[in-house]
Parts: C-alpha cells; sequence; structure tokens
C-alpha cells in the first residue's frame, strides 16, 4: 500500500481529523460561497438599521440573523467575508514563511558547520524580535495594505519551520539511505528534494497548522491595533476592533468573530495534529 | 598480483578528523589492494578505523574529515584528483557499496521498485520499464521471492534479511567492478548471515567483482575471503591470503583475534577462551610506539622505542610488528587470563 492510500485509511479513523477537517471545511465553504449565504454586502451601510441585535435577542429577526453593527452593515455577511481574508492571509504568509523557513533549516540541518553557525545566527536574532512590534513599525512607517501585511507576517515567522526543519534535517542526515543515495551518486539536489523534503513532511505538516492559526492570530491582533486590515475589507480581527467600544452593551458583537476565530484556530490545530499522527511514515522509527 | 588485475588501489590513505582542542587520526597509513574477482577482507575490532577507511575509499566522509593519500587508484584512474562531478559518476555505477544496517539503508518513502531504477536511470540512458526489467532480474538472482511484487513493495513491508537481498542487488545494478560490503551481515540474524554470506560469495564468483569486505567477524572471513588485511588502530598489521592470517597469525593482535573464536571439536567445554585486554585507544598524534603495545602480551621495551614499520614476513605476507617470525617467542596461552573473574567481565574481542 503507499504512503497516500496509509494516511488516508489512517485518517478516516482519525476522530480529531474528522472533527477538526469538518470545522475547516464548513468554514471554507462558507466563505467560498459567501455571496449566495447571505443577500448583504459587508461594506454597505445602513445607519437606520443600525444596532440591530442577533436573532436570538429579544428584538432580534432573521432579517439579519447576526444582527448588524453601528453602521448598519448586516454582521453574517461581515462574518463570511471576513472569513475569507483571515484564511487567504494565513495560507499565504505560510507559503512565504514556509518556503523560506525550510530552504534555511535544509541548509542547515544538512550542511552542518558554517552554513549552521549562520543560519543559527539569523534564527537567533529573529527570535529576539518582538514579532508584532516589528510588524506595526513596519506597517506604520510604510502605510497599511493586505499585500504588505501577508508580506510582513510571512518574512517574519519562518523560525518555526527553520528551526524544526533544521533539527529534522540533522537526524535524516546520520540515516544510512542518505549516505546510501550518496553511494549510488545522487547529486546534493537530488538528495534534499528527494530524500530529505519527503521524509520531513510529517513535522513539516505540523508547523505549517501552527503557523497557519499563528499567522491569523497575528493578523487579528494587527487589525485590533488598527494597523491590520484596514475597511472597507473586512476581517475577523477587525471586527473585533470595531466592536470593543460596545463590550459592555452589546457584548455579542466581540462574542461572535472572537468565537469564529476561536474555532478556526482549534479546528486548524486538530488537524495538524491529526496529520502528524497520520503521515508519520511506516517503519521510519 | 600485477598492476592490471587491480581494481583498487590504495596507497598511504590517512584520515585526520579536527576535534575541539585535537585531532584524531583514525586512519593511518593503509596501504589495500583489490584484484579482480577477488575477495579482500578487512578484519579488527570496533574502532579500528575499517569503516572510515571504507567511506574515505568511496570519497562519502564528511567534509570535516581531512583524507590524504599517495594513491588511490580504481582501474587506472587516480580518485584522488576526481572532481566531485565524477565521483557521483563513479559511485554506484563501477564501486557500490552495501551498507551495515539494511533496515536503515533504504528510503521508506519510495518504493523498491523506483529506489532500484532511480540508481540505472541515474547512470545509463534506460527507459523505466527497461530499469524495471533489470531491476526484477536482480531481485529474482539474489533469490528472492516473488520479485514482480517486491518491487512495488515499501521497505518497511520487507525483513531484514530481504533488505540485505535488496541492497546487494542494488549494488549490482550497474555492474560494478568494486563492491565494498561494510559490515554486510552484523544486523542479521545468524541464519540469515549465512545466507546473505554465500549469496555474497556466489555473486563475486560469477561477475569476477573486486569485493572488500568490512567485517569484525572472523568467522564470516573464514569462508570468503581470498586475503586478510588486518586493522588496529588505523593501522594495517597484518596482510595475508586466509589460510595463512588464520593458521598461522604473525602479528600479536591477529593471534588474539583468533585465540578468541572457540573452534568446534577442539575447543573443550569449560574451556577459557582468549580475549584481548583493554579497548582500542583513542588514535591522536603521531607515533612515538607500537600501536598495539599497551595491549599486547609479548611486548618489549624494543616496542616503546619508536613506530614499528611494516615488515615482509615471507610468503608474500606483511607485518607490523618485531617479534620473529617463526613462532619461537610466542606462547599460545598467553591470550587466556588466569584469574576467571576478571576474565568474565571482559568481551571477546573476536566473535563468532
Amino acid at each position: 500500500m503507499s504512503p497516500g492510500r496509509v494516511a488516508l485509511r489512517r485518517a478516516i479513523r482519525h476522530g480529531g481529523f474528522w472533527i477538526g477537517g469538518t470545522i475547516i471545511f464548513v468554514i471554507v465553504l462558507m466563505a467560498i460561497f459567501a455571496p449566495l449565504l447571505t443577500p448583504y454586502d459587508p461594506s454597505v451601510q445602513s445607519l437606520s438599521e443600525g444596532f440591530v441585535p442577533p436573532v436570538w435577542a429579544e428584538a432580534g429577526s432573521w432579517e439579519h440573523p447576526l444582527g448588524t453593527d453601528n453602521l448598519g452593515r448586516d454582521y453574517f455577511a461581515r462574518l463570511l467575508y471576513g472569513a475569507r481574508i483571515s484564511l487567504g492571509l494565513g495560507l499565504l504568509t505560510v507559503i512565504i514563511s514556509g518556503t523560506i523557513g525550510t530552504a534555511m533549516g535544509i541548509t542547515a540541518g544538512y550542511w552542518g558547520g558554517w552554513p549552521d553557525m549562520i543560519i543559527n545566527f539569523f534564527i537567533t536574532v529573529r527570535l529576539t524580535l518582538p514579532v508584532v512590534l516589528v510588524a506595526l513599525v513596519v506597517v506604520a512607517l510604510i502605510g497599511s495594505s493586505l499585500w504588505l501585511l501577508i508580506l510582513v507576517i510571512g518574512l517574519l515567522l519562518w523560525d518555526r519551520f527553520a528551526i524544526v526543519v533544521r533539527s529534522a534535517t540533522q537526524q535524516l542526515a546520520q540515516r544510512e539511505y542518505i549516505t546510501s543515495a550518496r553511494a549510488i551518486g545522487s547529486s546534493t539536489p537530488r538528495i534534499l528534494f528527494r530524500e530529505i523534503l519527503p521524509n520531513i513532511t510529517g513535522p513539516l505538516v505540523v508547523v505549517t497548522s501552527i503557523e497557519i492559526a499563528h499567522a491569523i492570530l497575528l493578523e487579528a491582533a494587527l487589525s485590533f491595533l488598527g494597523l491590520g486590515v484596514q475597511p472597507p475589507d473586512v476581517s475577523w480581527g477587525l471586527m473585533v476592533a470595531e466592536a470593543k467600544a460596545q463590550l459592555l452593551f452589546r457584548p455579542w458583537m466581540i462574542a461572535i468573530p472572537g468565537a469564529a476565530l476561536v474555532l478556526l484556530i482549534f479546528a486548524i490545530n486538530l488537524v495538524g495534529d491529526a496529520l502528524r499522527d497520520v503521515t508519520t511514515p511506516e517503519g521510519k522509527a | 598480483m600485477s598492476d592490471d588485475t587491480r581494481i583498487l588501489s590504495v596507497r598511504g590513505l590517512n584520515v585526520q578528523i579536527p576535534i575541539p582542542g585535537s585531532t584524531l587520526w583514525p586512519v593511518r597509513d593503509v596501504n589495500i589492494d583489490v584484484g579482480r574477482g577477488e575477495t579482500v577482507a578487512v578484519v579488527g575490532e570496533s574502532g579500528c578505523g575499517k569503516s572510515l577507511t571504507a567511506l574515505a575509499i568511496m570519497g562519502l566522509l564528511p567534509r570535516q574529515a581531512k583524507v590524504q593519500s599517495e594513491a588511490l587508484r580504481l582501474n587506472a584512474e587516480s580518485l584522488a584528483e576526481a572532481s566531485p562531478k565524477r565521483w557521483r559518476q563513479l559511485r554506484g555505477d563501477r564501486i557500490a557499496m552495501i551498507f551495515q544496517d539494511p533496515m536503515t539503508a533504504l528510503d521508506p518513502c519510495y518504493r523498491i521498485g523506483d529506489q532500484m531504477c532511480e540508481i540505472l536511470q541515474q547512470h545509463r540512458k534506460i527507459s523505466r520499464s527497461a530499469a524495471m526489467k533489470r531491476s526484477l532480474d536482480l531481485l529474482g538472482k539474489v533469490g528472492i521471492p516473488a520479485p514482480e511484487e517486491r518491487l512495488k513493495q515499501y521497505p518497511h513491508q520487507l525483513s531484514g534479511g530481504l533488505r540485505q537481498r535488496v541492497m546487494i542487488a542494488m549494488a549490482l545494478l550497474c555492474e560494478p567492478e568494486l563492491i565494498i560490503a561494510d559490515e554486510p551481515t552484523t544486523a542479521l540474524d545468524v541464519t540469515i548471515q549465512a545466507q546473505i554470506l554465500r549469496l555474497l560469495r556466489d555473486i563475486q564468483r560469477e561477475t569476477n567483482i573486486g569485493l572488500l569486505l568490512i567485517t569484525h567477524d572472523l568467522g564470516v572471513v573464514a569462508g570468503m575471503a581470498d586475503r586478510i588485511v588486518v586493522m588496529y588502530g588505523g593501522e594495517v598489521v597484518e596482510v595475508g591470503t586466509c589460510d595463512q592470517v588464520l593458521a598461522q597469525p604473525l602479528h600479536p593482535y591477529t593471534e588474539g583475534l583468533v585465540r578468541s573464536i572457540p573452534v568446534p571439536g577442539e575447543t573443550e567445554q569449560g574451556e577459557a577462551l582468549g580475549y584481548i585486554p583493554g579497548i582500542v585507544p583513542r588514535q591522536v598524534g603521531e607515533r612515538t610506539a607500537c600501536g598495539f603495545v599497551d595491549r599486547c602480551p609479548y611486548a618489549t621495551s624494543a616496542c616503546r622505542e619508536e613506530p614499528i614499520a611494516m615488515r615482509d614476513a615471507g610468503d608474500g605476507r606483511l607485518m607490523r610488528c618485531i617479534l620473529p617470525t617463526d613462532g619461537s617467542a610466542r606462547d599460545p596461552d598467553v591470550w587466556i587470563l588466569p584469574d576467571e573473574t576478571s576474565a568474565q567481565g571482559a568481551t571477546n574481542s573476536g566473535s563468532l
């Protein structure tokens, strides 16, 4: 049986994979089909309809299932469209940071010696930087746009990739099948991409899931501080930020996007955990 | 041996490894020849530099290790000056290696067939179906039942003995001239060991390749090798044909190794086996005396005065010892410790 089918079979039996996967699947579907799920535009204001409470409150109605915000924008629509930005940003940043971190980690782990020392130095330097503060400074200096935000977060969050990939590679480089690959005349790039990379997918997948969650939270934090996603775009962090004035009077306005964030992060972590269990190659011990 | 039948020729091979504070010198001035169709066994305890010698010949030592040699030739080609690209062409094609632990020598991510085809396609212009065909043939040749199925399987689905057979098949793919087998049976159980060794010997005779067999197991050597190279402390201490060395060891270290093997029919029950006291010391700095002097029961003050050179012992044998070769200074029981209790704590240096 191929590793792919083994993994699939294990995944089907894995409870965490089902729970997390279902939540993510539903959120992704809702983000993709947002226009079909709500007739409202998330940025269209309707001042006469401000602060409509959600449907479960006394004054609520099914017209706005999650109510409206202070400018009369439909909260459900904002939640759906906000998911697009949160998910997209999470994925794109991880592509950037994962590429950087993996390249650095493999280089350091495979060669050791001075390349390792230099890369370790960069990892250490990176770890001394407070991520939120650096992102704030960059955004404050250059101005705020969604692409800049993705780039900044992507360029900051490669540290965990580098550290995990480095140590995984170091362990692998001692294995006889790596020496054996050299003994049959394989070139170095071939060894890195064909022997090492496929064998570190397990830890890589786990870090990817953690880092997607991390990036989404960071975006929320930056948006909350007013330097992340800018109106008229909408993200969950921005929704929390805009609702903070209403914390005491209309707590659901914070609770709804907050709960959505918690749910998404929880689900991503569940799936990441499950993927680690599922993808560990047999006989790799 | 004449020059034209010689496949591998190593002269004055040195390996040095810098460690914090000093430099290890695990391989010193090693000379090894392997002829076409010849099996040369390199024997010695763990830490004698056998594996490092093999890796140095393959050009596979880590960058930190400094490898120097007066000559390192494969056929007429000098490997010492070969470019990394040339090395890659030679490895797997002209020289192949079989590793000690078949459990970790195959990549768990790929099917056996894919791993075998990869070798062929790297060295030959050959279609994938032709490569599969040849892989299939070789799996059959090394005695793997149902080779078609095995081609499609992953390493974890194979037992240790099967994996080592796959490793041997992989080594044979490109019809190399030299195979280096680094303790190919150490990780296998005894019955499988015998099968694998017989397979290696049969294939070696059939294809007339040179085999450099690295082992600490004199039992393995006896049935396999044409010549034996005994290494101690990174140096070659004795060279001779298999029969010469096992029947009449010249160097005290070889004698100690041979004395530590029980002989069926001769060794009686309860009889103490010989053993070599102590362990192989760390190899640092220039030699100022015989490398074996601290463990040698025959050592005299003359042994400590200067490093011992290799000398001709007649019959084409070489040894690195100043003892007379006629056996006049020898007492075979010198290896058996009078005190049984301390002998029990020590391990036999040559195993069955």
